[in-house]
């Protein structure tokens, strides 16, 4: 049976839910997202991180039938999510993306009608055998995830995303499309129905406040008191938590130094094997480590329901990184901790590691007259010493509007990073409620009462330092029979 | 050994005949005719493609500590050669017992599997269903799926147990090998260490853990391979490769053998005349059959082969001086097939 607006959309949801995962209540938003994608409705949802964004596309198709397809943009993310819904039993799920050996790839494609769910990269859309063989199936909807990286104003904006409106214009049918996300601004939400095409879409805007996560902001002088106060703090206080810094070598000198503090800690970041990475956000799930020093440049979607603490080492470029950031402390609903560390240096290294990211005009048009004469615009972009993303970015608008076009979309995607940074910095030296003036840059307010607001009306500081967590057992060596017969489970015989 | 010690090795046996590069390419397995005839000539097969992931930043830094102790002396021209004392610290090291010809870096795949299956018996042991798995790769994922569903039943999770002990001391390793290979597996509640952690925990470098996990798993394989251990088994099944041929090198072969001349396969196969001799070369390495004579005369061949016993040199340039009717082609198939010990052209 095919997916149609006719979905019988039972008066009970809660029985569904209850049966797909064992929980007895949705939490905030998701049953009128649920709701609208039943009905056949083009939704737009922007829900805080931590509420459950998963399950707003996870349930309906228990209902529908069909698979659903979830375009992802950051592949790190996508990783993560397959894993973890493999993790809750869902077995029917797929990532076609390109970490993929091509006999991977061909392999997920011949069987590509058996699957529930099917994770996919707007870049594997372009495909010519993909998108045929994706345009075969029966899909009941399909999901736009981190759906502000399609607008050119989000902090992360993926031009590759924009394929996907070229993909749906080939669609024979077009199913309803669910765009998530967790922070989007007004720009951003008028991208999104543009760019996907959407027709008269259902918007749930919820304010991104976490009533749960108190927010601290404590003025430094500069990296070494932020290591000292670090090196003090991290000991005494409640966690696990998670650490964020801007370098790798930042998060391993870190995760050094506080294990010399006697606290399991681990750094996390891109440099690092993947079998290793995998390693630390077991350990880190398991309680055998309490602190992660991580870098920002790796997707952590790990889903660690009791993140007590989040701190951040330098301020964060914009006011949505920041606020994905400090989301993922207290997703069980307990009470948490959000520490922003900021020194008047702060804002200069946030713009020069902002900005170095951007080709100027006269890159940007010296890669334009490579392309033009033949070259291909990676190499191009790599005598001109760009980043990936660079190049990426700068060679889509080349192709669009042409160099001196592409010229003006750099010129205003510094200005917004620039006013990005400097927004933040307005935040952390602003004086009064915190949350009211994180929200504020959002165009909300806080809607609940909070048991812990922040710093400016004033913490109860004790009440984050009841006792560390013990924890597992930090990871050791030990004799290897006696390791082989731990992992058999035979000590507790 | 450590890594620094099994450069030295590697250095030790290319001594004043070849560029620092040539062993980084030979750890890393490269599949170019240089790399794949110095493996041959210097018998170097034990470290051919070790490391397929090694980086040049613990290649260098090994390269530069074998240097500042004064173990080795680059020329010039950059060509490498032990001191004395490089020269008498070679002599005391012990034999490797790494196999990296056979194996070229698929005991990656064997640990894969291996880390996944441990890990998804250990966790159902312990009745949790959920779990993040240490692989996401989908391939390992079905390899491990197929195998725990054949054994399914079996008084399963005691015999695999058993299997790996069993089999861990058959291989002689000793005890504190092991117990690093042990550290690396994962299972409820207990996460494998990573490389930074067992460095701290041991003292050792990751560089050198990584080589001695390499070095674990081929002896490990050599003992599974007798085929008395079914779990293990079934996990090394593949491993290793039936022809030692890179994939393209054995659709040459292929065309060749049916009677496609070396012109003709370049260009039914759009590739460049000297990646198809590269390919003639890897053949002509790997194949005891290979026929000679249809690219050199005997005379020819006995004469080169003369050459290279007498100068006691490996080195194309010399030999290209003294025999400069023959083709580089030619000479490079010469040296790959000398010392063989069958005669030549022998169909």
């Amino acid at each position: 049976m095919g997916p149609s607006e006719q979905t019988a959309v039972p008066a009970e949801l809660t029985e569904l839910l209850k049966q797909v995962t064992g929980f007895d209540a949705f939490r905030p938003g998701q049953e009128e997202v649920i709701r609208s994608v039943l009905a056949g409705r083009d939704t737009i949802a922007v829900l805080p991180t931590g509420a459950g964004k998963s399950l707003c596309y996870q349930l309906p198709v228990h209902l529908t039938g069909g698979t659903v397809l979830i375009v992802s943009p950051l592949l790190s993310l996508m990783e993560d999510q397959v894993a973890r819904m493999k993790s809750e039993g869902e077995k029917s799920v797929a990532a076609l993306n390109s970490f993929l050996t091509p006999p991977e790839k061909s392999a997920v494609l011949r069987n590509l009608g058996g699957y529930r769910f099917i994770f996919t990269s707007p870049e594997m859309l372009m495909q010519r055998h993909v998108s045929d063989r994706l345009n075969e199936l029966d899909i009941a909807y399909i999901v736009a995830d981190e759906a502000h990286c399609i607008s050119q104003w989000g902090f992360d904006f993926r031009p590759d995303y924009l394929r996907l409106r070229q993909w749906l214009e080939g669609l024979r049918r077009r199913p309803p499309v669910l765009a998530l996300t967790a922070t989007a601004s007004e720009e951003a939400i008028r991208d999104i129905e543009a760019y996907l095409l959407m027709d008269r879409p259902v918007k749930f805007i919820y304010p991104p406040d976490r009533p749960n996560i108190a927010l601290q902001i404590v003025p430094l002088a500069g990296r070494e008191e932020k290591t000292e106060w670090i090196l003090q703090e991290i000991p005494v206080t409640t966690g696990p938590g998670i650490l964020y810094v801007q370098s790798r070598k930042r998060a391993e000198e870190l995760a050094e130094r506080l294990r010399g503090c006697r606290v399991a800690a681990a750094a996390f970041h891109a440099g690092m094997e993947k079998e290793d990475r995998m390693l630390v956000q077991q350990q880190f799930l398991n309680g055998e480590l309490e602190w992660i020093c991580a870098t920002n440049a790796f997707g952590m979607g790990i889903d660690k329901p009791d993140v007590r603490h989040v701190i951040h080492d330098q301020l964060p470029s914009s006011a949505a990184q920041y606020i994905q950031e400090i989301g993922r402390a207290g997703r069980d609903g307990g009470q948490s901790l959000a520490t922003l560390l900021y020194s008047g240096q702060d804002a200069e290294t946030a713009m020069f590691i902002a900005l170095d990211e951007l080709p100027d005009p006269a890159v940007v048009r010296f890669l334009a007259d490579c392309i033009a004469s033949g070259e291909n615009a990676r190499t191009a972009g790599e005598r001109a010493g760009l980043s990936e993303t660079a190049v990426r970015v700068a060679s889509y608008w080349i192709g669009e509007e042409g160099a001196d076009g592409a010229a003006a979309r750099m010129e205003a995607l510094a200005a917004g990073k620039r006013r990005g940074i400097s927004e933040m910095v307005r935040f952390a030296e602003g004086e009064g409620c915190i949350r009211e003036r994180l929200l504020s840059l959002f165009g909300a307010t806080p809607a609940q009462q909070t048991g812990q607001c922040c710093s400016g009306c004033g913490l109860r500081m004790e009440e984050f330092r009841n006792g560390r967590t013990p924890g597992g057992e930090a990871p050791a060596l030990s004799g290897w029979k006696e390791r082989i017969g731990r992992l058999f489970n035979l000590s507790t015989l | 050994m450590s890594f620094q010690d099994i450069l030295l090795a590697i250095i030790s046996r290319l001594d004043g005949e070849r560029y620092k590069h040539a062993a980084f390419h030979l750890m890393k397995g490269k599949r170019s005719g240089q790399t794949l005839q110095d493996t041959e000539y210097y018998r170097l097969h034990p470290f051919f493609g070790m490391l397929p992931s090694l980086g040049n930043d613990d290649f260098d830094e090994a390269y530069g500590r074998l240097s500042e102790e004064g173990l080795i002396i680059e020329s010039a021209e950059g060509i490498v050669s032990l001191t004395d004392a490089g020269r008498n610290k070679a002599r005391t090291l012990p034999a490797t017992r790494l196999n990296g010809w056979v194996y070229r870096g698929r005991e990656r795949i064997f640990f894969s599997r291996l880390s996944l299956a441990v890990q998804t018996v250990s966790n159902l042991a312990a009745g949790r269903r959920g779990f993040l798995p240490v692989t996401n790769d989908p391939a390992i994922q079905g390899d491990v799926r197929r195998l725990l569903l054949a054994f399914r039943g079996t008084g399963s999770a005691e015999t695999f147990r058993r299997e790996i002990v069993v089999s861990l001391e058959e291989s002689g390793m000793e005890p504190g090998r092991l117990s690093r290979l042990a550290a690396r597996l994962s299972g409820a509640g207990i996460s494998g260490m990573t490389w930074d952690q067992l460095s701290e925990a041991t003292g050792l470098k990751p560089i050198d853990l990584k080589t001695e996990l390499v070095e674990t798993l081929h002896i490990w394989l050599s003992v599974i391979e007798g085929g008395r251990y079914a779990w293990l088994s079934a996990l090394a099944e593949g491993i290793r490769p039936d022809s030692l041929l890179t994939g393209s090198a054995r659709k040459t072969e292929e065309l060749y053998r049916s009677g496609l001349p070396m012109g003709a396969i370049a260009v039914q196969r759009g590739l460049k005349m000297s990646t198809i001799e590269d390919h003639f070369i890897e053949i002509a390495i790997n194949d005891p059959e290979f026929p000679l004579d249809h690219f050199v005369s005997d005379a020819d061949a006995e004469a080169v082969e003369r050459e290279i016993n007498r100068l006691k040199t490996r080195k194309l340039s010399v030999l290209k001086e003294k025999f400069q009717n023959l083709s580089y082609f030619q000479l490079r198939l010469v040296m790959a097939r000398a010392g063989k010990g069958e005669p030549h052209g022998a169909v």
